[in-house]
């Protein structure tokens, strides 16, 4: 028996080190790196903003002042809590905090498909072990958008979300309604639309053991206690976020058909014939449920069946995002039809033998990895370097900005990337105030022939909210018209960034050389030219990449 | 000999047993580590793992300790994991906003988690 379980634990890690080694290349095989990897969306700046200024402030109090247009004492309504612990591991473990945050999601994603196998076990270890192989698929595209698409509060609220699988099936525990109470409040903290899917989730699970007589009032007794401790731990947020809520954020609760490939996620994405397996898994999860329904834990497949109907009939807003987890909840249906074969007489030999199963699941697992993480290596190495991630030189153009300006310095960006949504995201790192010129100008300029008198914008954050002084719980907004500068030119500048040269890399690998990225280019040189001929601009800083331009006398007629 | 009496007193001490899964786990763990990210040396590789450990795994699994009796190792190493990622990312951000700088909470909340974590489970034994 303890034979067993050591082999048990070795299967386990095994397991977990097919997982790191599936997310090995989105990393290049490094832990440490010279830059941020795999901030393949601008979301992913935004969460590594956030977590810099608590790393450096010490606490989630207020904004970092560069997002509100260096005023003080604002406070954010974003999620704190993955952004509290992303600082909080970058201290305990002294990595850098790009690599921390891309490292945590990879970590909380193999806790999530951890945590459901200890669940499916609680039923029955061999179908457990048999519902680990599809997880396999949880790191290849689209699903491993989850890592790189910088949904990173989503994921660590989907740790709280299958935390309270399992305590829903555990709510006898010693101390439960406390223990939930800390998972409802980390949902809610950490990204509120986990509780929307918990009502589906926990409603499903709630009626289906009311009818199977396995919920009691008692049950329900222990979820109200939990929610009212939640409410109290979740108070000082939740004051922020319903103000956000009411001003008609993007919490709209639209379907959700079309748009990025990963947001419409469904089960042909499985690929290799396993959709008409999990299809044939989750009529035989209803088959289960009747069948085994004494057991309390044969409440184990409602989650599988709410998983897949509730993101089929109700695809709205950020439910989409269960679909990332659809390997985990659908991979119990897949070995749940295995587990079925193989408890016919036919296999009464095999059925109940442990290692049987663990090389089975292993093989499979082993036939997955052939098909889909060969075929796509390639790719996932080179994903990590494309859409938002910076390139060495333009990273360390930002750190050369960060540690060589002042923090009330101001920055113009005439020219950075070529994305025209939330581009300024990618400033983020400078910490000082983005001021930029649109690209649609440039391309006006470009058209125009010459230098042209430009529009310069600069980014704050929509929400300028502070909390009363008397009453934190009470948030005053206030009107952000009142600090934005209007009228600026390029003189007014401390410093004037310009991009020289087009070596972004497309998805395929293939530098792109030509068109119009190349003209934008060439007029952004020809503008800092014009520039350094002024006596006011002074050459700082110069590489194939970029140049930066010191105005000694800024606010001063130079053009 | 001596070491099958050794290995013997650890099987037969539950205490003792856990701790040894739970440094068979980290070895396992750090190896898988390195093998993934094998451009990285072994040294970041074990310190990672090991940092992660005494700041998540092993407060998170004194934690639940006193679900020693319901629980088995591994469903209280993965739950008591989770369950410490919570109770660490609420605790430092009230911990921040009443004033303690971040940089003190690797040392702060998972002593907080042990105490609390031996408490429950001597009030439980």
């Amino acid at each position: 028996m303890k034979g067993n379980k050591a082999l048990e634990g070795i299967f386990i890690i095994a397991y977990i080190g097919i997982f790191l080694w599936m997310c090995g290349p989105f990393l290049k095989y490094l832990v440490i790196h010279d830059r941020p990897m795999a901030f393949v969306s601008t979301d992913s700046y935004a969460w590594y903003t956030y977590s810099k200024g608590i790393y450096d402030s010490g606490s989630f109090k207020y904004t970092p002042s560069f997002l509100n247009l260096g005023m003080e004492g604002f406070t954010s309504p974003e999620p704190p809590l993955f952004l509290q612990l992303n600082a909080f591991m970058a201290h305990a473990t002294g990595l850098p905090l790009y690599d921390i945050q891309i490292l945590l999601v990879m970590l909380m994603v193999i806790l999530i498909i951890l945590i459901f196998f200890v669940i499916v076990r609680s039923y029955n270890p061999f179908l457990a072990y048999l519902s680990l192989p599809l997880c396999i698929i949880t790191f290849t595209w689209p699903f491993d958008a989850s890592i790189i698409f910088g949904i990173i509060p989503a994921v660590f609220g989907f740790v709280f979300l299958f935390v309270s699988f399992f305590m829903m099936l555990n709510m006898d525990l010693k101390y439960s309604a406390a223990i939930m109470g800390l998972v409802f409040s980390a949902m809610v903290m950490g990204h509120t639309v986990r509780v929307f899917e918990f009502v589906f989730f926990g409603g499903v699970f709630i009626i289906i053991g009311f009818v199977l007589k396995r919920v009691n009032l008692g049950f329900l007794k222990k979820l109200a206690i939990a929610g009212g401790i939640a409410s109290i731990t979740t108070v000082y947020h939740l004051v922020i976020f319903w103000q956000r809520y009411s001003e008609g954020s993007s919490f709209n609760f639209v379907p959700l058909d079309q748009g990025a490939r990963y947001l419409t996620i469904t089960l042909k994405d499985f690929k290799f014939g396993t959709q008409y397996v999990i299809l044939a898994g989750l009529a035989l999860c209803v088959y289960f449920l009747i069948k085994e329904r004494k057991n309390i834990k044969c409440l184990i497949f409602t989650f599988p069946l709410t998983g897949f109907l509730l993101v089929h009939f109700f695809r709205v807003n950020k439910i989409y995002q269960v679909t990332f987890f659809w390997p985990s909840l659908l991979g119990l249906a897949l070995g749940l039809v295995i587990f079925f074969v193989l408890r016919l007489n036919l296999f009464s030999v095999i059925q109940d033998n442990k290692i049987f199963h663990f090389w089975l699941s292993l093989f499979i697992a082993w036939l997955l990895i052939l098909q889909i993480h060969y075929a796509s290596r390639g790719y996932r190495e080179i994903i990590s370097d494309t859409g938002t991630t910076p390139n060495q030189a333009q990273w360390s153009a930002l750190m050369w900005i960060r540690e060589n300006t002042k923090p009330d310095d101001k920055i113009l960006f005439v020219y950075f990337n070529d994305y025209p949504e939330d581009f300024e995201y990618l400033l983020f790192p400078t910490e000082r105030q983005m001021h930029y010129i649109p690209l649609e100008d440039i391309d006006f300029a470009l058209k125009q022939g010459c230098i042209v008198n430009h529009i310069i914008k600069d980014y704050s954050v929509p929400f300028f909210y502070k909390r009363d002084p008397d009453f934190p719980l009470k948030i005053v907004k206030v009107d952000k018209s009142q600090y934005v500068r209007s009228n600026m030119t390029v003189c007014d500048f401390d410093y004037v960034y310009g991009k020289r040269s087009v070596d972004t890399i497309d998805i395929k690998g293939v530098n792109r050389q030509t068109g119009i990225f190349d003209r934008r280019t060439e007029y952004v040189v020809n503008f800092m030219n014009e520039l350094k001929k002024r006596d006011n601009f002074e050459l700082v800083f110069l590489i194939d990449e970029a140049a930066i331009l010191k105005n000694n006398r800024p606010g001063e007629a130079c053009v | 000999m001596r070491l099958k009496k050794f290995i013997g007193t650890v099987k037969e001490n539950k205490l003792l047993s856990e701790a040894a899964q739970l440094i068979g786990v980290m070895i396992g763990l750090s190896i898988a580590f390195k093998i993934a990210f094998y451009k990285q040396d072994w040294l970041t590789a074990i310190m990672l793992v090991f940092k992660i450990f005494s700041v998540i795994v092993i407060p998170g699994l004194f934690l639940v300790a006193y679900l020693h009796k319901r629980l088995d190792f591994t469903t209280r190493i993965i739950i008591g994991s989770a369950l410490m990622i919570g109770f660490v990312s609420i605790t430092s951000y009230y911990l921040g906003i009443i004033g303690l700088h971040v940089k003190y909470h690797p040392f702060v909340i998972p002593s907080i988690a042990l105490v609390l974590g031996l408490t429950l489970f001597l009030k439980n034994r």
